[in-house]
């Protein structure tokens, strides 16, 4: 279900209005219904028993390790208290019921535990990652294979299998195994109920893209009633207004030129600032994409007095590569530094490392290759969860190296600073930075535009083998799909955008301005926001609002 | 006790010059350690008092002041 159609507006105003009238303790039922419904008619029955697999599986598994737990416990302590009152085993004496255990015993019971419920654990991710690998990468292998028995001149074939990806399959599946580790860790206890981690799995706000949502956020928000709060709401409904806003008036717009250059940069032979600008204007739908549809996302949410942990903080703003994947797509990164980066990074082999090149190279290669190589491996990580091609490898790469080498070369890029005289805080420097990470950003997207890894590699050389800055004067700009007026209103909603973006870095944001104003004020800026998408959005016959870019992920 | 929190303190400080260690009290909640300097101060920690501080203990709460750094410390070398 698409959302912006009439089915998701009435869908979510019959959602929200049952979910207020009935008793609060059965609110979450209501979401439970609403998410179950959602999916069902956006995904189909099948989509729907890998949502339903993955649910029984992390919920049975969180449940046995804490099982275990208790079980292992309770043994321990019963041996302790039969070692307290050896004489009679049946009688528990008044040195039996206060015995405890050694500092050994609690030692050799943590670990037993931990390597049971490690089993457990370790059975689950493999079961639920590998469902997510088969139907996310096995076409990719399976044509790999292949083409490397080609190259030999072998005969043999595997049967390449095409599957239809589950809908929001990494989202959930990244999200529920979230969960499984952070109850293994002991950082929380396992959900009893089932129909509770279902509707923590599949709220179907997030179910699509994401924010990958963490269950101790919002543990204490979806089991609890919830009063009608009409401020909330009132932003919440503003929220949403703004994500359709740049999906439909801004994303949409862009896509045209995007489209028009990356698509036929080949047969109409553009070169130079002409892919660079489509470049830029990628950057651009990609955020008025994402981060629409994560306010789209948030904004439906706080209608049911839920609160998402936020997925972007103003990124365009970031002056280095790290601090732009700190702010692009947060609960994704913030899930690889949890799940993958620290775990690597503090692994046994990587603390011996660790040890060897302080002692053999120097104290401070030492301290930072480490991080250097975890980093490193995540970002491929990060590359690979993008899609199933060698490009998205490339991309991975790419950045890997900018992040990586950020904290490897630390010292000697302080000293070159200093050596030409930078103030790190002089605003020249920090707007230099900034757009120099814009630059490093967009040229890594040409992994994403491009078909496959041999076209990403022919488009850097169009970019590069020509100077044409009179693009920007001779009008050829306007013959890329949008017209002159198109193409300044464009610009003027990236400005606006743009000054969003500085307001929100304040700390402060428009839709807080906005609510707390006097009635016909708000309303004025309901209707004229209303107004604005239906006037200038972009849709027609063929216009599919549900393929949000980050949806396909 | 002290003499831990002295050489706790000597390799916050090498790691982070910039952080005012005895005021801040939300270290990981204001984003102001990040996690390369997590992984570089426990990699230190670890090898100083001779403790293994897993990726169990990466928790916010143990990392968010020196006084909690300094508990997490003290609480491993009991074990």
């Amino acid at each position: 279900m698409a959302f912006f159609s009439w089915q998701f507006i009435v869908f979510l105003i019959v959602s929200v209005t049952v979910y207020y009238i009935i008793p609060g303790r059965f609110q979450w039922l209501v979401l439970l219904a609403s998410s179950a419904w959602y999916y069902l008619v956006g995904g189909g029955p099948r989509a729907a028993v890998f949502v339903a697999a993955t649910v029984l599986t992390t919920w049975g598994g969180a449940y046995l390790m804490d099982l275990i737990a208790q079980r292992e416990e309770d043994k321990a302590m019963r041996k302790a208290r039969r070692a307290a009152a050896p004489d009679d085993a049946g009688r528990t004496g008044r040195s039996a019921r206060s015995a405890k255990l050694s500092r050994e015993e609690k030692k050799a019971l943590k670990s037993l535990v931990q390597k049971k419920k490690r089993r457990v654990m370790t059975a689950v991710l493999l079961l639920n990652f590998g469902i997510l690998g088969v139907v996310k990468y096995g076409n990719f292998v399976t044509t790999n294979v292949n083409d490397l028995f080609g190259h030999f001149h072998l005969g043999a074939r595997v049967p390449v299998a095409d599957f239809l990806l589950p809908l929001g399959i990494s989202f959930y599946t990244f999200q529920s195994m979230g969960y499984l580790i952070d109850v293994y860790r002991g950082k929380y206890a396992a959900e009893r109920n089932v129909l509770k981690l279902a509707l923590f799995t599949s709220y179907f706000p997030s179910i699509l893209q994401g924010p990958i949502n963490r269950y101790d956020d919002l543990v204490t928000q979806l089991y609890v009633p919830h009063k009608f709060d009409d401020r909330r709401f009132r932003e919440g409904l503003l929220r949403m207004l703004w994500g359709f806003f740049k999906k439909m008036i801004i994303a949409e717009r862009a896509a045209i030129i995007v489209n028009e250059v990356f698509g036929g940069f080949e047969q109409h032979r553009y070169m130079g600032f002409t892919i660079f600008v489509a470049a830029l204007m990628y950057g651009v739908q990609l955020y008025a994409d994402f981060a629409g549809g994560m306010d789209i996302v948030f904004g439906a949410s706080e209608l049911f007095g839920v609160s998402l942990r936020e997925n972007f903080r103003q990124p365009y703003m970031a002056r280095s590569i790290s601090e732009f994947w700190q702010r692009w797509h947060m609960s994704l990164g913030n899930w690889m530094r949890d799940y993958v980066f620290y775990p690597i990074a503090l692994s046994k082999p990587f603390a011996k490392m660790q040890k060897s090149l302080k002692k053999k190279v120097s104290p401070y290669f030492g301290k930072v290759f480490p991080s250097f190589l975890a980093s490193f491996l995540v970002f491929v990580l990060v590359g690979i969860w993008h899609g199933a091609n060698w490009k998205y490898v490339i991309y991975g790469i790419y950045h890997a190296t900018f992040v990586s080498t950020e904290t490897l070369f630390e010292q000697p890029y302080a000293q070159m600073r200093k050596f030409c005289r930078i103030r790190e805080d002089a605003a020249g420097w920090k707007l230099f930075q900034m757009v120099r990470t814009l630059f490093i950003v967009s040229i890594g997207r040409y992994c994403d535009v491009a078909p496959d890894a041999g076209t990403v590699f022919r488009l850097l050389r169009a970019t590069f083998s020509k100077f044409n800055p009179w693009i920007f004067f001779d009008g050829s700009l306007y013959t890329l799909g949008v017209d002159e007026r198109n193409f300044g209103l464009l610009i003027l909603m990236i400005l606006l955008l743009a000054a969003v973006d500085i307001v929100n870095e304040r700390g402060q944001t428009i839709r807080g301005i906005v609510a707390s104003q006097q009635l016909p004020f708000r309303w004025a800026v309901y209707l004229t926001a209303i107004a604005a998408i239906l006037v200038f959005g972009m849709y027609g016959p063929g216009f599919d609002m549900s393929s949000f870019i980050y949806a396909q992920f | 006790m002290e003499e831990n929190r002295q050489e706790l303190m000597d390799i916050l400080e090498e790691t982070r010059p910039d952080i005012d260690f005895e005021k801040e009290k939300a270290l990981i909640d204001d984003e102001l350690l990040d996690s390369f300097d997590i992984i570089s101060i426990v990699s230190e920690i670890n090898d100083a008092f001779d403790i293994s501080i897993n990726v169990n203990d990466l928790l916010p709460e143990n990392f968010n002041s020196v006084e909690a750094i300094l508990t997490l410390i003290t609480r491993l070398q009991e074990e």
